[in-house]
């Protein structure tokens, strides 16, 4: 405590291992939480993904699903498509957030599209789906196409998700260059008082 | 021009004064640590919960039909509505990671000792509310995750002897979670709970804290007038200030980044009460007692463990028989306290897995909960033996109770 500073320095440690400690722990427990592990594809969430990835969802999609915040009708009644597969084919809006955090969900709709198979289970992702095959496996093209109609479909989940990471970084870079401010100000204020 | 109308002011309601008492010149410890920080933070997280509840009141609809769309027309259509929307879903984390490390410092500093036992039952009770303000809020967003937590935490209600389904029926309004549930809800969290409950007991809180003063590392009795004392303006608002700035600044990452890291993925897809989701999980805040509600085998003895866990917490002015307030001088106490907090930690990842899971101890998560049970009770119920006969180490100045 000779050290003017000692003080502060020291008694602020405790709460930064705490605080380290604790986001260490959440960080553990979501990533054991996690239940099926997919494989790391790399998907390419750009503007050019997203727009061939809505031409994709119009030509491919639309026949049973909607997207009803983004005004996409699906063509065919829900009832009559009830009848042709047993289920409802579920609106599309969220789908990409509803099944996982951050691109997980994306990650998991690309892979759902290319695990068709000829067992009878039909799809290695989800055994069983009412789903046919979406893509022809002679297309050459049906990798990339499963990609970018996942990455329109988390755009579509969270359109202003672009807005909120590019204001995010400037509210960012304010609030540590204010931290760092009021830090200082702080110390000025206690200097007299730790001198004694 | 100023001091004239605070002249007429204070002639005719103590302003000047009651700003004096309670903010400039409130005598505080010098020798508070971060730990201390922690209440004002509180604060001011309900703080931006309650604005950004008033625009999302603006904006939400109270109607099974309607209410799932009305967050997405927030987020999607709405000026910064999403910012809002954000904000207000991730504040609780804030809120409760805030008051979690506030209650640990009190347990561990014995703040909760005569005389702030009154401090400290109204902050169970405002715990606690913010507990059932959390819970209904979720609801609101009328997702899977939402409907099915409503069921199950009903249904768990319903489960008491007697008066269970009686008070199910009344908590819903129905028979089932639904539109009545919904709409009493929504005027629970908007009216009299964040403003009649938390907002007034908040009040209550900081006037009998300013009444005894606050505790200290030490927790030794300090004159208010000593040298130990310094005045709340300017150190501790600038302390409060930066510090704040801090965690707020670790809220924003996650409003702005992650802010899908702490909510369930299902609750993206709207209600439907004919589809279960796989795993029924709480938000993380509410996972140490609903392992302890899983870890009874017997339904009813679930549910008297997880509220007794609470209820126990009221009893510890009475539990605890040393002379001494703080951990720091007290060995035993020290380290039973740091297990007691691990041990809430890991009745967290036990909450966070299904009981038959295998736990990284090699034991069934269900008998690893049991365990980690049985210390947390055991901690108070055995600490007025411990607490009367622990040795204790020298206080630095005279404050023995």
């Amino acid at each position: 405590m000779n050290n003017k500073n000692g003080l502060k320095l020291k008694s602020f440690i405790p709460a930064l291992k705490l605080i380290i400690l604790i986001t260490a722990l959440v960080f553990a427990s979501q990533t054991l939480a996690k239940e099926a592990k997919l494989p790391d594809v790399k998907i390419d969430f750009d503007k050019d993904s997203i727009k061939r990835g809505e031409e994709v969802f119009k030509t491919d999609c639309t026949g049973c699903h909607g997207i009803k915040y983004l005004g996409y009708q699906p063509k065919m009644v829900p009832a009559t498509a009830k009848i042709a597969f047993g289920i409802e084919p579920p609106d599309l809006s969220l789908i990409a957030k509803a099944r996982g955090k951050g691109d997980e969900g994306a990650r998991y709709i690309y892979e759902l599209l290319i695990s068709y198979n000829d067992t009878p289970e039909k799809n290695s992702v989800f055994p069983n789906i009412a789903m046919p095959p979406v893509f022809s496996k002679d297309d050459p093209q049906f990798e990339q196409k499963a990609k970018d109609v996942a990455a329109f479909l988390l755009y579509a989940a969270e359109p202003t998700a672009v807005e909120r990471r590019e204001l995010g970084r400037y509210v960012l870079a304010y609030m540590i260059i204010l931290t760092v401010l009021l830090y200082v100000h702080n110390k000025k204020t206690w200097k007299d008082i730790k001198k004694k | 021009m100023l001091s004239k109308i605070m002249e007429w002011l204070d002639k005719r309601f103590p302003l000047t004064e009651f700003i004096e008492k309670h903010i400039t010149k409130y005598p505080t410890p010098k020798n508070l640590n971060y730990w201390w920080n922690f209440g004002s933070i509180a604060g001011a997280f309900f703080v931006i919960q309650v604005v950004t509840g008033i625009f999302l009141a603006m904006y939400y609809k109270p109607d099974t039909h309607l209410a799932f769309d009305s967050v997405e027309h927030i987020m999607r259509d709405v000026n910064y509505g999403w910012l809002i929307r954000y904000l207000h879903a991730v504040g609780p984390t804030g809120i409760f990671f805030v008051i979690y490390i506030h209650i640990g410092r009190g347990i561990y500093y014995g703040s909760y000792r005569g005389p702030r036992e009154l401090i400290w039952w109204i902050g169970l009770v405002i715990f606690l509310a913010f507990m059932a303000e959390s819970f209904m809020g979720y609801i609101l967003v009328w997702g899977q995750m939402s409907f099915w937590a409503g069921t199950v935490v009903t249904n768990v209600a319903g489960a008491l002897p007697v008066i269970g389904s009686d008070l199910a029926i009344w908590l819903r309004g129905d028979f089932a979670v639904g539109d009545a549930t919904l709409t009493r809800f929504f005027s629970l969290h908007a009216t009299l709970l964040p403003i009649g409950v938390i907002g007034f007991l908040l009040l209550m809180h900081l006037t009998a804290l300013h009444r005894v003063g606050s505790n200290n590392p030490d927790g030794t009795d300090l004159d208010k007038k000593g040298p130990a004392m310094v005045p709340f303006s300017p150190y501790f608002v600038t302390k409060d200030l930066w510090f704040t700035a801090l965690l707020f600044t670790i809220y924003f990452y996650f409003v702005f980044f992650q802010p899908d890291f702490f909510l369930e993925p299902i609750n993206n897809e709207p209600a439907d009460s004919l589809k279960t989701p796989l795993h029924i999980v709480p938000e993380w805040y509410f996972l140490p007692l609903y392992a302890i509600l899983r870890s009874i085998p017997n339904k009813l003895g679930g549910i008297i463990a997880s509220q007794g866990a609470l209820f126990i917490l009221a009893f510890l002015p009475y539990l605890d028989r040393s002379p001494l307030r703080s951990a720091r001088y007290r060995p035993v106490k020290k380290i039973l306290t740091f297990l007691l907090f691990l041990d809430y930690i890991l009745l967290g990842y036990v909450g966070l897995h299904p009981p038959d899971d295998i736990s990284f101890v090699g034991l069934k998560m269900s008998d690893f909960g049991l365990i980690l049970a049985t210390y947390y009770f055991l901690y108070f119920i055995t600490m007025p033996f411990w607490s009367k006969r622990e040795s204790t180490r020298p206080l630095p100045i005279a404050g023995r109770l």
